[in-house]
């Protein structure tokens, strides 16, 4: 009743009082009687007056609706400790601009039995919304509070924990919005790979060419040979970028036909000569081995359907043929030139590098290396030529280390040119107390002697990786012996400066995770 | 007396995140010099850019800082670089008799806190009765052309006023403050952007202009009304009250917790908010630091601490604004205050309050055991009798109130406007967050 006074009152306002005249209105009750003292006569006063009287006792009588809906279910409890003021002042830091540093912070915090505040734990999601490669390290810190928040967002559905047996209800998957179709069918083909491929193979047909190569990179999830009859069928897709993806999946199953049928293509362009044979040059005995490329004609549809790009838009100086050489090496496992050649990956790269097609060669070597994973061949072509510095990676840890410390035992100032700068700088691991002394000395050395104003890569390499590389102990050491002589402090202060920062951060980040809480 | 702040406190009083990281990279001994502590207060010297160090200080006992630094910002890196550095614990900061440049500021502090020295000069008495009177008839006649232009609002219908654009509330405001009512000018300017947005606008307007009418009215039989109201009321039209006049007054010295604050840009002024609650009384009390863009802020206090300090409420139909007049040393952690059981009692409160100012604007609520939810696009608490209050937030804060509960009551503190609650802090398992909206 005092609502519908009130919106009375409303009307007659709206329209004004000039048009429809104003009776103060009546109700029962003590708000009644208030109104009935108004003074009448003033159509205008009085409105306002009423008004005034029916607002307020609106505002004071309010009273607060009931909230049926059912309760969430509580989150687990987590017995860890929480970290400590300082370390939550850190992360919260680093969220906010110092983003590099937060794998370590995170691999740091997993080690420490300590969980994260729950005020922080938003921010953490939403920056792992944003940046898949942190994903799996912030659903490990999250813990069980984390974990139940991601179910109530769809946004952090990624973080949310599931049990591998959860239910996957596709209730209305058909009319789903597309994000939300794909994050239905990543679940159900970790789940049931089989029904999800039926899924999308019944959808394919329906869907626009983005759509559908998005749909076929779902398959990347849990791929196994049986996919291999769905991306041979879209092989002949009437989009290359359909093409490519299916053909980019069945690259990645070495027992798959497109693999074998890009083998028997380098097969029939390639050939070994054995060291010494006297098949091709009979006359000169002696000779090292030989490895024999025939380039491939141009102009092979069934290529291009086997997910070669036909005219790509940066052949990197290859003329086409030798770019479709390149191309079809690269799809086909290394071993297969071992195995079928009985010699070491080194002997078949030495070969490779003697021979007139020298760049495709071992540039299609490299990228099958880095596509199958293989580290024995990935050894072999970084001790051959470390520029191939992301097949560091593929190699262990202690074998990473070895190899660098014997290319930094060598002279390799200036430091910048040397391909020891970029292997260092793709590192994922934080470097033994000899590496970093090997390198920092190869530094030390470079800042001596080298006037070359080109060497911004180093200045970058020392802020962007040393910084985060150096076990952080290194600060003080750093701060006490690097060359001051006046050259070197005009062009160097400033990354030394910003390198320390970093490593005293990265100190104080350990501290902070390490010391128990304290409570003021 | 070393600083109670935590580093999480000591960071959120950064004028933004840039001075705050750049205060991180100075709390390294290294960057220091002359570093010491005394009882109230810490300082050192910080080599910058310039050629001299910057004189860096921190009176302890109000957080207040001061920096020989050219920044504009407040505090400014320098001060968070001395405050965390004290805070981490590792550093070496010896005890030690203050320098000169530190003692004298200190006690200039002082000086100004306490109670002003020697009574206004007679001459100036009277001419400030002169003025005041002069004042009082401006608003009077103001008042009563405003109350015209209301009126002829309504004879005409809203409907119409909204046709003519938004140009005519900032007009009547125009004249509101010609007739030394920036408080009418303010609600006016406030009623005006309300008759703009959307469905229901009607009934925003005419509630506000009601109101505006309750203060016309006031104002007329102003000196019939109780003290308290007559305050209220003057409150409201834009009268200050006199600083001076409050330290001279009562006095309300008590243990007060920092529950939220809240920082607000309206019409070229940066209001903040910051609000205590007392341990002992249980009252609340609203501290306000205005500046003008570019300026700094005075920051009072930072949320969740605790502050031993004497306050001086302006007067008014429900005391509510206060000065802080003299701060003690920081006291020991104490009982946290305790709040309302329920919703209801909550809303009571707030009843209460509107029998006594029925211009409140916002109302300090802190409420146990409620729980954070979901509910589309909103956000609600409900309490454990099952009701419901819808929260003034979107994403952010409410994802953070959701993570501090994990459908598990907590302890809420906001501001109530009789639409919506503004959560400022939650308290859980006895620790206070701070939520920023």
């Amino acid at each position: 009743m005092i609502h519908d006074v009130w919106d009375e009152l409303v009307a007659l306002a709206t329209l004004g009082t000039e048009r429809r005249g104003f009776a103060p209105p009546t109700t029962a009750g003590a708000l009644g009687a208030a109104l009935a003292q108004l003074p009448a006569g003033d159509p205008p006063a009085a409105l306002l007056g009423a008004a005034a009287l029916v607002a307020q006792a609106r505002r004071a009588g309010a009273v607060p609706a009931m909230h049926l809906a059912p309760a969430l279910p509580p989150a687990a409890p987590d017995e860890r400790p929480v970290i400590g003021s300082a370390a939550t002042a850190q992360l919260r830091t680093l969220l906010d601009r110092h983003h590099r540093l937060l794998p370590e912070w995170l691999a740091m915090l997993a080690r420490s039995g300590r969980r994260l505040p729950d005020l922080l734990l938003p921010a953490l999601l939403q920056y792992g919304e944003n940046h898949a490669e942190l994903r799996e390290p912030i659903q490990a810190a999250i813990g069980p509070r984390g974990h139940w928040l991601a179910a109530q967002n769809p946004l952090w559905e990624y973080a949310c924990g599931l049990a591998g047996d959860q239910f996957v209800d596709l209730t209305g998957w058909e009319t789903a919005p597309r994000a939300t179709r794909h994050i239905l069918l990543t679940r159900l083909r970790t789940q049931r790979p089989d029904e999800a491929r039926a899924l999308i193979a019944a959808a394919l047909p329906h869907e626009r060419a983005e759509e559908r190569a998005a749909l076929l990179t779902l398959i990347a999830h849990g791929l196994s040979a049986d996919d291999e009859p769905l991306l041979e069928v879209a092989l002949a897709d009437r989009s290359s970028t359909v093409q490519r993806t299916a053909a980019g999946l069945l690259t990645q199953l070495p027992q798959s036909a497109l693999v074998a049928r890009m083998a028997m293509r380098a097969q029939a362009l390639l050939s070994w000569v054995p060291p010494g044979s006297t098949r091709l040059l009979g006359m000169l005995a002696g000779r090292p081995a030989q490895l024999v490329a025939e380039l491939p004609v141009a102009g092979d549809a069934a290529l291009v359907r086997d997910g070669v790009d036909p005219l790509p838009a940066h052949r990197h100086g290859y003329g086409e043929r030798a770019w479709r050489l390149m191309q079809i090496l690269a799809a086909v496992p290394p071993t297969t030139w071992s195995d079928a050649w009985h010699t070491t990956p080194a002997a078949i790269i030495a070969a490779a590098a003697r021979s007139e097609w020298h760049a495709p060669l071992l540039e299609g070597f490299a990228a099958a290396t880095q596509r199958h994973r293989d580290a024995q061949w990935a050894a072999a072509l970084l001790s051959h030529a470390p520029d191939y510095a992301g097949l560091l990676e593929l190699l262990a840890v202690p074998h990473q280390e070895t190899l660098l410390l014997t290319l930094l035992r060598g002279n390799c100032t200036p430091l910048h040119e040397h391909p020891v700068l970029e292997l260092l700088r793709h590192t994922r691991h934080t470097w033994s107390t000899a590496l970093a002394e090997a390198a920092l000395r190869a530094v030390y050395q470079h800042l001596r002697t080298t006037r070359d104003h080109r060497d911004y890569g180093l200045r970058a390499a020392l802020i962007d990786e040393f910084a985060l590389r150096l076990p952080p102990a290194f600060a003080q050491q750093i701060a006490a012996d690097w060359p001051r002589e006046l050259h070197v402090r005009e062009r160097w202060q400033t990354p030394i400066d910003q390198l320390l920062t970093t490593l005293q951060l990265r100190q104080e980040m350990l501290a902070a995770l390490a010391t128990p809480p304290v409570r003021p | 007396m070393p600083t109670n702040l935590t580093p999480e406190q000591i960071l959120a009083l950064a004028p933004d995140p840039g001075a705050a990281s750049a205060g991180r990279g100075l709390a390294q001994q290294r960057h220091w010099l002359r570093l010491g502590q005394g009882t109230v207060a810490i300082w050192g010297e910080c080599q910058g850019s310039g050629k001299e160090p910057y004189r860096v200080q921190v009176d302890l006992r109000a957080v207040l800082t001061r920096c020989s630094c050219p920044s504009r910002k407040f505090p400014c890196k320098h001060a968070l670089g001395l405050l965390l550095l004290a805070a981490g614990g590792s550093a070496d900061i010896p005890q030690a008799e203050p320098p000169p440049w530190v003692s004298e500021w200190l006690t200039k502090r002082d000086a100004a806190e306490s109670p002003a020295a020697g009574a206004t000069k007679p001459a100036k008495r009277a001419s400030k009765d002169k003025s005041a009177a002069s004042r009082a008839a401006a608003v009077a006649v103001g008042l009563d052309e405003l109350e015209r232009w209301l009126h002829d609002q309504v004879r005409q219908g809203l409907a119409a006023t909204q046709s003519r654009g938004p140009a005519v509330w900032d007009a009547i405001a125009a004249r509101m403050i010609d007739a030394q009512a920036p408080g009418v000018a303010r609600m006016l300017r406030e009623t005006g952007s309300h008759a703009h947005t959307g469905a229901g606008w009607q009934g925003r307007v005419l509630e506000r202009i009601s109101r505006l009418q309750l203060l016309i009215s006031g104002y007329r039989r102003l000196a019939e009304l109780p003290e308290p109201l007559q305050a209220e009321i003057r409150n409201q039209i834009g009268w200050n009250q006199r600083q001076e006049d409050l330290r001279d007054g009562p006095l309300l010295r008590d243990h007060w917790q920092v529950l939220g604050q809240y920082t607000e840009q309206q019409e070229q002024l940066r209001t903040r908010r910051t609000w205590l609650w007392g341990s002992t009384s249980g009252r609340a009390a609203l501290i306000l630091a205005f500046a003008p863009p570019g300026q700094p802020l005075e920051q009072v206090a930072a949320v969740g601490m605790l502050l031993d300090a004497d306050l001086a409420y302006f007067a008014g139909a429900t005391e509510q604004r206060a000065l802080l007049v003299h701060r003690h040393p920081a006291p020991a952690p104490s009982a946290v205050p305790p709040g309302n059981a329920t919703i209801d009692a909550a809303i009571e409160g707030y009843a209460l309050a509107l029998t006594r100012n029925p211009w409140v604007e916002r109302f300090p609520v802190l409420i146990e055991q409620v729980i954070p939810q979901r509910a589309g696009e909103r956000w609600l608490i409900v309490d454990r009798d099952g009701h419901a209050l819808p929260l003034a937030i979107t994403g952010d804060a409410g994802w953070q109130l959701l993570a501090l509960s994990g459908a598990q009551p907590l302890t809420i503190f906001g501001e109530w406007n009789s639409d919506q609650l503004l959560p400022l802090s939650a308290r859980v398992a006895g620790e206070l967050h701070r939520i920023t909206p």
